[in-house]
């Protein structure tokens, strides 16, 4: 019975072709399998693929465009047109990477018209972390710090190390920082950037040496007085 | 990491982020225990991703699905919305009422480019350097002068006095 509950009935349920497309792509990518399901209908596949990605995505996006509540919207708008191309979905490259295009594209799209707005807003609009300048937020980071009882001075010295951190990434050509941001954190390979990049793998490896030589010039004096 | 047989960047960068081979990320520790050079980089570089693991994101706001939920919504609604315009506009009832005017409308084009191709009939055409193009008015006038000249030459040839004979002289 189990192996008719978990094995056949799902295969006599599914279409052929995309049994043909699932075979295809299963020692591959799960996240393709989800996404075929998707495109036969199966909303919840769709929610397992949301809850999935969705902190990674908008994680990633924070990092880009470092504006707490544009971040959110771009991530919607990356899942809304995942969601809107359903139907023409191709199993032809793996899911996050995909994924990882649309959000650069829109991403870098976001950062190229916001640039100047953007720019004003530092200086005396909110932070990154959602709070107004000079106020704190209880749910970042810094709750680390204070479940350790920091003191006033070691507060301040995290903070203004992560504005430097934070300032170092902004600094970066808007390319660079995707291509950082996807090889420090979302741990992906040369192949996969540079597909989400739309560009050659050789330019991800030039775009990461330059990005990395310019954080390790603008870092250093953290790591001296760490 | 140019100098001579020092590894390239992307081992550095692999070696950093812990996904260099083991062979190779033994190699590599030898070489930079005896390269100051790379030896420099290697901890450099370590220095950036430690600081880069500090920057810890923000969580994701709670309404984050509600929200997405709410514009695929929005968004299949707008879609179907569309189809059903289009789909009202394909109806026969919409053509009955618009074929009048698409009739009119295209008697005025074809009327239009009639009138359009018989201007540039009568229009003098770009003509190539050392050619001369003549409507059929100008022609025939241009006939009549040359007549009118060669008629004065006759004239002219008639009313002249006759030369002397210079084998009378």
């Amino acid at each position: 019975m189990n192996v008719l509950a978990w094995y056949v009935l799902p295969k006599l349920l599914m279409s052929e072709w995309v049994q043909k497309d699932m075979e295809a792509v299963s020692a591959l990518d799960l996240d393709a399998q989800l996404m075929l399901r998707v495109r036969e209908g199966d909303d919840d596949s769709f929610r397992v693929l949301l809850e999935k990605h969705r902190n990674p995505l908008v994680h990633f996006l924070q990092r880009m465009v470092q504006d707490a509540g544009a971040s959110e919207e771009l991530a919607q708008e990356v899942f809304l047109r995942i969601y809107r191309s359903r139907s023409s979905y191709e199993p032809s490259a793996k899911f996050t990477t995909w994924m990882f295009r649309i959000a650069s594209h829109l991403a870098l799209n976001w950062l190229r018209d916001e640039r100047h707005e953007r720019a004003a807003q530092r200086l005396d609009g909110p932070r990154l972390d959602g709070a107004r300048p000079g106020e704190e937020r209880s749910d970042l980071p810094a709750r680390e710090i204070r479940d350790h009882n920091p003191s006033v001075e070691q507060r301040l010295v995290y903070e203004t190390r992560l504005q430097e951190i934070r300032d170092s990434i902004a600094s970066l050509p808007a390319k660079q920082r995707a291509a950082v941001l996807m090889h420090k954190y979302e741990e992906m390979e040369y192949s996969q950037i540079a597909q989400a990049l739309e560009c050659s793998e050789s330019a991800v490896k030039s775009l990461l040496f330059r990005a990395y030589e310019t954080l390790r010039a603008r870092l250093a004096h953290l790591v001296t007085g760490a | 990491m140019n100098a001579t047989n020092c590894p390239t960047e992307d081992v550095l960068l692999d070696y950093t982020a812990g996904c260099l081979d083991p062979a190779q990320a033994v190699l590599f520790e030898r070489h930079a225990d005896k390269c100051a050079r790379c030896a420099e980089l290697r901890a450099a570089q370590a220095a950036v991703w430690r600081s880069l693991d500090e920057w810890k994101p923000a969580p994701v706001g709670g309404g984050f699905n509600r929200e997405l939920w709410r514009k695929i919504d929005a968004d299949a609604e707008q879609a179907y919305s569309w189809r059903r315009s289009l789909a009202a506009a394909t109806q026969f009832g919409f053509w009955k009422r618009a074929a009048p005017l698409a009739v009119a409308v295209a008697l005025v084009v074809t009327g239009f480019m009639l009138d359009h191709s018989a201007g540039r009939r009568g229009t003098p055409q770009t003509n190539t350097p050392g050619t001369v193009v003549l409507t059929a008015s100008e022609a025939d006038q241009l006939e009549r002068a040359l007549d009118d000249i060669q008629l004065l030459g006759d004239v002219d040839a008639a009313s002249a006095p006759a030369k002397p004979d210079s084998n009378l002289m």
